[in-house]
């Protein structure tokens, strides 16, 4: 990539400035390499929380493929209407999702959730013993596993997302530091430094002119 | 033993025998599509069900209503030619079948279905037929209204029972619980008012079913972590295998020990049979309890079969008992088929659930 056509910065062109932009350009170059050392960290850690997306996706459709299939043998070894039928009496679980932050990769704070479950339940059948097929409480079961890594997929797509934020920041701030900041800080001192350059050849010109005349007032004196 | 009340109803069970389905033709509709199965149904007794249905409404939601009507038509037709005690005990039997609208009835008001909707869920059975179930549902707002629609019958007055005990009702456990112990509890006196040899196949047949339940129940149980006097409330009424003996096997700490306390029991007893099936449930205790519930249903669909082997054909109630547990796996088979077939489910899984014979 070839730097931005950069415009210099208002400046004086002294000595002292230019030592002040050799500093800024060191700093700046300084931060680059530390917002680059981030932006590989982060993207260490989307590509490991992708993975785990990945991996917990399959685990996800495996779990409701086998909840479906149980479903299924339940209403082969019942019937149909047996299965709808307890399925809409039983007394339903109340489920929530609880949203916080944790700090993480770099100290950002990440969105966790965590899948929350009734607790004041008693202990006890939530289906008929005698009629409901054993299959479908199987079922239930997987759902209520399928729901849970539901919602630890959504926590890491959510991470993922901050990540692919931050990762966005982060390279936009390690570009306007390297294509913006440091090419118009060099602009400026090559800038100050050719104006330095100048006022040091126009003032050795001075002195040679000074000494010539110098020197030829000492030889009309003699 | 008084042969002459099986005069009228034994020639039409063995006529009703011939006719169930044979075990290879069943088991050769497995992947077969629906309009296939709806064919090979033609050809067997539940024809004149299976006509009622359009060909382009078929689907295993109707196909399983009719399968069940069949079943309860062939009992009905069975109580009407029989006589006595055996009409008693048939009566108890069928009542499985009545309950199963009324906890229909209460679970539809529950989930807050609409009538029509709740009537899909009926099959006509003795004192509750279509109408009056329609009018009990259209005037039922509550579990109360329904309790109190039912007090005429016994059904009622048992729920009103545990409706005066708890004041209020939360979920339709406890109700459903009481009833189907009343029912259970009444198939069993049914069974004991029978005399000599056919008390003791009646109780060997019923009681293997109940025993059966109630042992599924306590491994149920046991799986969910529900504590021993809690595991008691839902017991059904004992046969076989009594209270205490289920009490031991409550007390174990986790499936496998249940097990084993259940196979040291009918050791003790000296029951071949319980001790062939508790070996087997024990081989295969870490398998999904689904596998094991099919072990003791299997244990029932035995007992019928050697019912049939070991009694004279025509003299006693083991013939009649042991039909209709074979008509009813056959309804479950079929129901199991259909459901598979319209799920597309591979052979082999509609197969394991199956209940089969171990020699076949």
């Amino acid at each position: 990539m070839t730097p931005m056509s950069a415009e210099k910065l208002e400046v004086h062109p002294t000595r002292l400035e230019l030592l002040r932009l050799r500093r800024r350009k060191a700093l700046a170059e300084g931060i680059a390499d530390i917002l680059q050392k981030d932006l590989e960290t982060l993207i260490v850690a989307l590509v490991e929380h992708r993975q785990r997306a990945h991996a917990l996706r399959t685990q996800l459709y495996e779990i409701l493929n086998c909840a479906y299939l149980l479903f299924t043998e339940a209403e082969m070894i019942v019937g149909p209407m047996k299965v709808r039928e307890i399925s809409l009496s039983a007394p339903p679980i109340e489920f929530g999702v609880e949203v916080s932050t944790t700090p993480s990769v770099l100290g950002i704070q990440f969105p966790s959730l965590q899948f929350t479950k009734e607790e004041n339940r008693a202990l006890k059948p939530r289906f008929n013993l005698l009629e409901t097929p054993i299959q479908l409480e199987e079922a239930a079961s997987k759902i209520e596993d399928a729901l849970n890594s539901i919602v630890k997929l959504a926590e890491l797509m959510a991470v993922i997302r901050e990540i692919l934020e931050v990762i966005s920041l982060k390279r936009r701030q390690i570009n306007r530091i390297r294509f913006k900041i440091i090419p118009q800080l060099d602009a400026t001192i090559r800038y100050v430094e050719l104006i330095l350059e100048e006022i040091e050849r126009q003032d050795a010109i001075r002195v040679r002119v000074l000494q010539r005349k110098r020197k030829e007032r000492a030889a009309k004196s003699v | 033993m008084k042969p002459l009340k099986y005069k009228e109803i034994m020639p039409r069970v063995a006529i009703e025998k011939l006719k169930l389905i044979e075990l290879d033709d069943l088991v050769s509709l497995i992947d077969k599509d629906l309009e296939s199965i709806r064919s090979a149904l033609l050809e067997s007794p539940y024809r004149d069900e299976i006509l009622t249905i359009s060909k382009d409404k078929i689907d295993s939601l109707s196909l399983d209503e009719v399968l069940l009507e069949n079943y309860v038509k062939t009992f009905k037709h069975f109580i009407k030619f029989s006589s006595g005690d055996i009409r008693r005990l048939l009566l108890a039997v069928l009542k499985k079948f009545e309950l199963s609208n009324v906890k229909a009835m209460l679970r539809a008001v529950k989930a807050k279905m609409d009538v029509d909707e709740a009537m899909k869920h009926i099959v006509p059975v003795g004192t509750l037929d279509k109408n009056r179930c329609r009018a009990i549902l259209a005037g039922s707002k509550s579990i109360e209204d329904i309790i109190n629609s039912l007090l005429d019958l016994e059904y009622g007055l048992i729920m009103k029972d545990v409706l005066n005990e708890r004041k209020r009702i939360e979920d339709l456990l406890p109700l459903e619980v009481a009833l189907d112990k009343a029912v259970y509890q009444g198939i069993l006196k049914s069974a004991e008012e029978l005399n000599g040899l056919d008390k003791k196949i009646a109780k060997g047949v019923l009681g293997i079913e109940i025993d059966a339940i109630n042992v599924k129940i306590v491994l149920r149980c046991k799986a969910m972590g529900i504590n021993q006097d809690q595991i008691k409330d839902y017991l059904m009424p004992t046969s076989l295998i009594d209270e205490k003996a289920l009490e031991k096997a409550m007390k174990a700490t986790n499936v496998k020990s249940t097990i084993e306390c259940l196979l040291k029991v009918a050791e003790t007893a000296k029951n071949p049979f319980y001790q062939n099936i508790f070996t087997q449930i024990l081989k295969e205790c870490d398998a999904p309890l689904s596998r094991l519930e099919v072990i003791l249903d299997k244990a029932s669909l035995k007992t019928s079969l050697d019912m049939l082997k070991e009694y004279t054909r025509y003299y006693n109630i083991g013939f009649l008992l042991a039909f209709f547990n074979l008509k009813w796996f056959e309804v479950k088979n079929l129901r199991c088929i259909i459901k598979g077939s319209e799920r597309k489910i591979s052979p082999s899984q509609v197969r394991k659930l199956l209940t089969l014979p171990d020699a076949w």
